[in-house]
């Protein structure tokens, strides 16, 4: 019996691939890591899709605010895509209505540090900045 | 179908007559309210009478305007394709119900939980100790209340550790895990020798508790998928199909015939990928390395077809409520015919091979018997209880997705021992081939999603799916902004855990163990969400 195994592996022959050294091509509609295209983002104009469907918080959308010495604040739109939270379920990508964010096959998803699968993207605020009257030039203080 | 009128009658008189509150008959299931005081009884004739097969028990907490506590008791009527569902309203002040564990051993964990999650005492329950929250967790803070919330912090308190009874003189306490070579997943076990022989086992399990039923809670309903599939990732499409079931029975959809088709065909695959790995592991344990090898290829392979059709290895996201997310492209479909064909035949070869293999089969017979009486006390389900006679399978005795149009046959030993687990899931391999070839056959076209309506307020289903380890049962209870309320899952493995522990003890040596727990195949993330 032993010599039937050690022949039914031989004929199977060496199947392990070389990876990492060559790469595993992921079949076509594996769900990968998200990808975000900012400037197809609507973030800034109070779109929250993807945010609004994803379970393990990795999208998180928050304004990073700059004191106005008047009482209100103001500031740029920020989105964070965390890889370290995601489950690259693709819901956020189906939630979408612009397409910026996208499902690639990249399942690599390694990296020395925590931070560096934090991805942040900011955005500028133009309708905002319309009617700021120049305060943006002075970090926020009334010119 | 069972005749209601008799049923009544005789499970009235078994509880006194004027006790049996109210009968209601929903779609699958027969639910009867009583009080706790005719629950001993109920469960007697339901068991002794009715031969219904115990599933879940738990409990459920609601607002102060329904009732506060309730006590939920689930059987199965298999050859009459039904459910019981025994509800029972508590005491408000002092929830107690009388412990069923001497009528039904198996109850004893689920008893524990109710006891240390809600804060229901079952009374002469023979071990009262936490069961699944971590020993630094504070006494009397009740995670399935209605008012706690997931994300709310808990302080940790003084941890309390259970200790054992110092081993008696000759007996040597051999303590394993919870971290360990070659097992992906923690648990620890004290096993106690005398010499070679395993005399005794304590298991310490729930190194894994997510809580993920009250994640569940409040969730908008197209996330809830996510939530299930995370209960055991090898066991991710049986339980979202069976929360979608649940929900899709709660909002009265009708299912297309093609998702019924495409559910079976996917269930199946998932079966097979576990089923070959199972193998795999057991080939491990007894040293086989080139059968294990050649298990582990076809576990591959399966991986990377589920990788081509779902985009997921593991098939995550393919259950949506209302459906699946994505159809099974002609193309998909060639790849899975290509797969079946060549993997019928070489686990011809695998299987004749591997039982006459005298060093991985001397290893198996007679090991880690579980004895069909001990089985059906411990409510063994899946592989484990049709290899120790309980010849149950929900695809055959409660039939859903396709599987009442496909034939297929269920495998059943009466021997209990670790060769029999591994004939029957060597035989579920075959039948599963079979299923998916019939249902290949037979796809219906057209889409394969329906929008699903709000849920109703108030009102609760079931749904239940035969995983590759055995049935896991889940139930719903919609609150009334259209979430869930309550989520209940009774994974398969947490059934089978309890029956484990007493395949070990008697007539097994040290170095048995790794096979009998190969044998079982159980998963400890899947019996601890």
């Amino acid at each position: 019996m032993v010599f039937s195994w050690v022949r039914k592996g031989l004929r199977t022959g060496v199947l392990t691939t070389r990876y990492p050294a060559v790469h595993e091509q992921m079949p076509e509609g594996f769900r990968g890591k998200p990808v975000l295209d900012a400037n197809r983002c609507l973030s800034d104009r109070g779109c929250d899709a993807c945010v609004q469907v994803c379970l393990p918080s990795a999208l998180e959308l928050k304004q990073v605010a700059y004191n106005d010495d008047g009482g209100g604040s103001f500031g740029e739109w920020q989105l964070t895509l965390d890889y370290a939270r995601c489950i690259a379920c693709g819901l956020c990508v189906t939630a979408c209505p612009t397409g910026a964010l996208r499902m690639t096959d990249d399942y690599e998803l390694a990296a020395r540090h925590r931070e560096d699968l934090r991805v942040v993207n900011m955005f500028e605020v133009p309708t905002m900045l319309d009617n700021l009257n120049g305060r943006e030039k002075n970090n926020g203080r009334p010119a | 179908m069972i005749d209601l009128v008799d049923f009544c009658a005789r499970l009235s008189s078994a509880c006194g007559a004027e006790q049996l509150l109210t009968v209601r008959l929903l779609q699958d299931e027969i639910a009867v309210s009583l009080p706790s005081h005719a629950l001993l009884a109920a469960v007697h004739t339901l068991r002794h009478e009715f031969v219904a097969r115990f599933v879940d028990l738990f409990g459920l907490h609601q607002s102060a305007s329904q009732g506060i506590f309730h006590l939920h008791l689930l059987f199965a009527l298999d050859e009459e394709q039904t459910w019981v569902h025994l509800q029972v309203d508590l005491d408000k002040q002092t929830p107690t119900f009388p412990s069923l564990v001497d009528e039904l051993p198996a109850c004893g964990w689920y008893e524990r939980e109710i006891w240390e999650e809600l804060g229901i005492t079952p009374l002469e329950h023979p071990l009262l100790r936490p069961l699944r929250l971590a020993p630094d967790w504070p006494q009397g803070v009740y995670p399935h209340l209605q008012g706690f919330n997931w994300s709310q912090e808990v302080p940790a308190a003084e941890p309390h550790y259970f200790e054992l009874e110092p081993a008696p003189a000759g007996i040597v306490n051999y303590p394993l895990g919870p971290v360990r070579s070659g097992i992906v997943e923690s648990g620890h076990y004290t096993l106690r020798t005398a010499g070679e022989e395993i005399v005794d086992m304590y298991i310490q399990l729930f190194y894994k508790h997510r809580g993920v039923e009250k994640r569940a809670e409040g969730l908008p309903v197209e996330l809830l998928p996510l939530v299930a599939e995370r209960i055991s990732g090898t066991s991710a499409f049986a339980h979202s199909l069976a929360l979608c079931q649940a929900l899709e029975s709660l909002a009265e959809v009708e299912i297309l015939p093609r998702t019924l088709y495409l559910r079976a065909l996917l269930a199946e695959l998932e079966r097979l990928y576990n089923h070959l790995g199972y193998q795999a592991n057991l080939c491990q344990a007894t040293g086989l390395t080139v059968a294990q090898a050649q298990f582990d290829l076809w576990k591959e392979r399966v991986l990377r077809l589920n990788a081509t059709i779902s985009g997921h290895r593991y098939l995550f996201g393919m259950n949506v409520p209302g459906g699946v997310s994505r159809d099974v492209t002609e193309q998909g479909q060639q790849a899975i015919r290509e797969l079946t064909v060549a993997l019928r035949r070489d686990l011809e070869t695998l299987s004749r091979l591997l039982l006459a293999s005298s060093s991985h089969r001397d290893r198996l017979e007679t090991t880690g018997i579980l004895s069909p009486q001990d089985a059906r006390l411990y409510g063994a389900v899946g592989p484990i209880g049709r290899a120790s006679g309980v010849d149950r399978d929900l695809r055959r005795d409660h039939p859903y997705a396709a599987y009442a149009d496909v034939d297929f046959e269920i495998p059943a030993l009466q021997e209990g021992d670790a060769l029999a687990r591994t004939r029957v899931r060597l035989e579920e391999t075959t039948q599963s081939l079979a299923i998916i070839d019939q249902v290949l056959e037979r796809l219906p076209g057209g889409p394969v999603r329906v929008t699903i309506p709000p849920l109703p307020p108030g009102r609760s289903a079931l749904g239940w799916a035969e995983s590759a380890r055995g049935e896991c049962v889940h139930w719903i209870l919609a609150g009334q902004d259209g979430t869930l309320q309550r989520y209940r899952v009774r994974p398969a493995s947490f059934a089978n855990w309890q029956a484990f522990s007493l395949a070990i003890p008697g007539h097994n040596i040290l170095t048995d163990f790794p096979v009998i727990e190969q044998s079982f195949g159980l998963s400890f993330a899947g019996a601890d969400c």
